[in-house]
């Protein structure tokens, strides 16, 4: 094992405390409030959450891609190898987006241009950055979308993104993303919007690319399963905040906030008879704009005491478990399996 | 029981199922390709169904097995190129006027994206009346009073009735979709991957709400969905489809614990456990490429080009379903034992 090389490795990206405001209507709102964690290469921390929890908009504060005229990183650091990406200017930024760090959006169609060809999109990242000749771009871009599995090479260089399959466009997508050589990837729902069997063949790929370049993967998803076959690491959001952190193992055998383990055991078939109801969380998500007042998933949580309404939990140990959570039973010791109900995988 | 149609159509006592579609076959013209040229699109090719009273069918495949095609079939938003689709043993091709408004009231559709299907500039009142008005039932008290109930079925608050849907969250608003289809008394409710579009801590919710209403209603349900262990979980019996086929169909639990077609095995394999250990320790069954284009798909078996058992065979002859495994498990596969 290389869990002792791990734990004294470097990261490669150490996010700090970030914290991003929105203005709306003249309101100031924090989608994404005190997130951090630690990438170190050839690992991936995946950030799980709900619509609205908060992890594209950390993706886009990371990259330096908010819309900047409603949305501001206000707080917090972001390392990239030693160097602070949210202090950097936007030029600055833009010579280290593609080729230090990439990011992967979420949606194929909206992010590749129809007017243009595959070949000259996957080569960009590295004409623009001058990293190569044209000649050098073109055999690199070949050898990287032949190892990604796409078809007819150097001639599909020419196609156009609507002739391809989704699939296809998604792979196009990843080939953009690491041509530069990235040390960190982050993903933004890669597999949301392709099929299962594509899914699997899109997941293994990053596995295999990152076994290789020991590419450090932040995966954003609200795919549970997805999470189980590549995160090293999980990282829970709800509203904005942090509300778990550990190893993936830790965090789904012995999940420690009341939502991570409310997630868990709603997708978990296996342990409900067929035609029988589900588990299912009560209520539905909170609008930032109306966050509750104490901890954002009191009003769902089956464990609630008068203190969750009055106090925001910090993110901390938790007795008995490596992870943090963020929760004041949990910190407490008092969230045992017993009290949450049936915990996943705990046999 | 809803038992895989396999030709004879039996349904509860004398009664004539409630739904079957019989060798029913959807081909349609468009235009591919720089030149525009047209070509023939097989969406659903020769596919048997048959649904009861009460049940849940499933349809589980991916994008282009013609699953959504098959449920507008049913719908009567499409008219099938051969085969017949009947309604309590009546070829819906051959609805009268009053028949087909019948029909309407009496099979209803949720779809995927509830955002998309609520008019947003109505209220939900307006919006849970207008089937009422539509078919001529509208009367001020009663249907106040009928939408009140519906409100409670689906666990909305009667406060919802003065609001437009985009005050709902996307859970809430399929809530409404759901009430708004049962309001004129769904006995066949087509649901279109009702919870695709939610989040995952809705997801439960509103499979629940369907669950909860079958009992209390009774109604028949299809289910049509890219997740294998949705469909598993909410229907007794289910069809795996691809290349516009059932390529296997059966009791759920069958195909879910010995599936026989390698599609089938394929699909159940892709689908990742939401557990590390688990999923580490399990063996996988990895297939290359995509589902194919409905406008190009191969001779033969239509997965012969991915599948790993393939002979010469499968990519001439096409397989029909035959009875393979458990009683009333039937796949489509030369191969399959």
């Amino acid at each position: 094992m290389t869990a002792d090389v791990r734990e004294t490795a470097e990261p490669v990206l150490e996010v700090r405390g970030l914290r991003t405001a929105l203005h709306i209507g003249g309101t100031q709102l924090y989608p994404v409030d005190g997130v951090g964690f630690e990438l170190r290469s050839g690992e991936t921390v995946a950030i799980v959450g709900e619509s609205g929890s908060g992890k594209s908009m950390t993706a886009l504060s990371l990259m330096g891609l908010l819309p900047n005229r409603i949305a501001k990183v206000v707080g917090g650091a972001a390392l990239l190898q030693g160097r602070d990406l949210l202090a950097l200017n936007p030029k600055a930024m833009r010579e280290l987006r593609g080729v230090e760090i990439s990011y992967m959006p979420q949606d194929p169609v909206s992010a590749l241009n129809p007017a243009l060809t595959i070949g000259r999109q996957v080569m960009e990242p590295l004409l623009v950055h001058r990293k190569a000749s044209r000649d050098e771009a073109e055999s690199r871009a070949v050898e990287l979308l032949g190892n990604l599995g796409i078809p007819n090479l150097p001639a599909s260089l020419s196609a156009y993104p609507h002739q391809l399959s989704g699939g296809m466009r998604q792979r196009v997508l990843l080939a953009m993303s690491l041509i530069g050589r990235p040390k960190v990837l982050i993903a933004d729902e890669p597999t949301t919007s392709v099929d299962v069997t594509t899914q699997e063949q899109i997941i293994d790929l990053l596995w295999a690319i990152q076994r290789e370049t020991q590419l450090g993967i932040v995966l954003i998803t609200h795919d549970l399963g997805v999470v189980a076959r590549i995160a090293t690491r999980v990282l829970v959001m709800y509203a904005g905040r942090v509300v778990e952190y550990g190893e993936a193992e830790e965090v789904f055998e012995r999940p420690m906030h009341p939502y991570t383990r409310g997630l868990l055991q709603s997708v978990d078939f296996d342990e409900v008879e067929p035609r029988t109801r589900l588990f299912a969380l009560d209520g539905n998500p909170p609008q930032l704009a109306d966050l509750p007042s104490g901890c954002a998933f009191n009003p769902r949580c089956a464990h609630r005491v008068q203190a969750c309404m009055e106090v925001v939990p910090e993110l901390a140990s938790v007795p008995g478990s490596q992870s943090l959570s963020a929760c004041l039973l949990a910190a407490q010791g008092l969230l045992t399996p017993a009290s949450g109900g049936p915990v996943t995988g705990n046999d | 029981m809803v038992e895989p149609s396999s030709g004879d159509e039996r349904g509860v006592g004398d009664q004539p199922p409630l739904l079957v579609a019989d060798r029913v076959t959807k081909t349609f013209l468009a235009r591919r390709g720089a030149l525009g040229r047209k070509v023939e699109v097989t969406a659903v090719s020769q596919v048997d169904l048959q649904l009861d009273r009460g049940e849940t069918f499933g349809l589980v495949g991916e994008t282009g097995s013609g699953k959504t095609t098959l449920g507008r079939l049913v719908l009567g938003l499409e008219k099938a190129t051969s085969g017949d689709v009947k309604l309590n043993g009546v070829p819906i091709d051959r609805f009268s006027r009053a028949q087909l408004k019948q029909m309407r009231r009496r099979v209803q559709v949720v779809f995927q994206d509830p955002y998309e299907s609520l008019n947003p500039y109505m209220t939900i009142e307006e919006i849970l009346e207008e089937p009422f008005r539509i078919h001529g039932l509208y009367h001020k008290t009663e249907t106040g009073e009928r939408i009140r109930e519906l409100l409670d079925l689906v666990g909305l608050p009667r406060s919802a009735l003065r609001q437009p849907p985009g005050q709902f969250s996307g859970g809430q608003q399929q809530r409404i979709a759901i009430a708004r289809a049962l309001s004129l008394g769904a006995e066949l409710l087509v649901a279109d991957e009702p919870t695709a579009a939610l989040d995952v801590s809705i997801q439960a919710q509103i499979l629940n709400l369907l669950m909860d209403i079958q009992r209390e209603r009774g109604m028949a349900m299809l289910l049509i969905s890219h997740n294998l262990l949705v469909v598993r979980h909410m229907s007794a019996s289910l069809g795996v489809m691809y290349g516009g086929r059932i390529v296997e169909t059966g009791h759920s639990e069958d195909i879910y614990r010995h599936p026989k077609h390698p599609y089938s095995i394929a699909l159940l394999s892709a689908i990742p456990v939401a557990n590390p250990r688990r999923e580490r320790e399990r063996q996988r069954v990895k297939i290359s490429g995509e589902a194919p284009d409905p406008a190009k798909l191969p001779p033969g078996c239509p997965f012969h080009p991915r599948c790993w058992l393939a002979v010469d065979r499968c990519r001439t002859e096409r397989p029909e379903l035959r009875p393979v495994g458990a009683p009333g498990q039937q796949v489509a596969c030369h191969l399959a034992q």
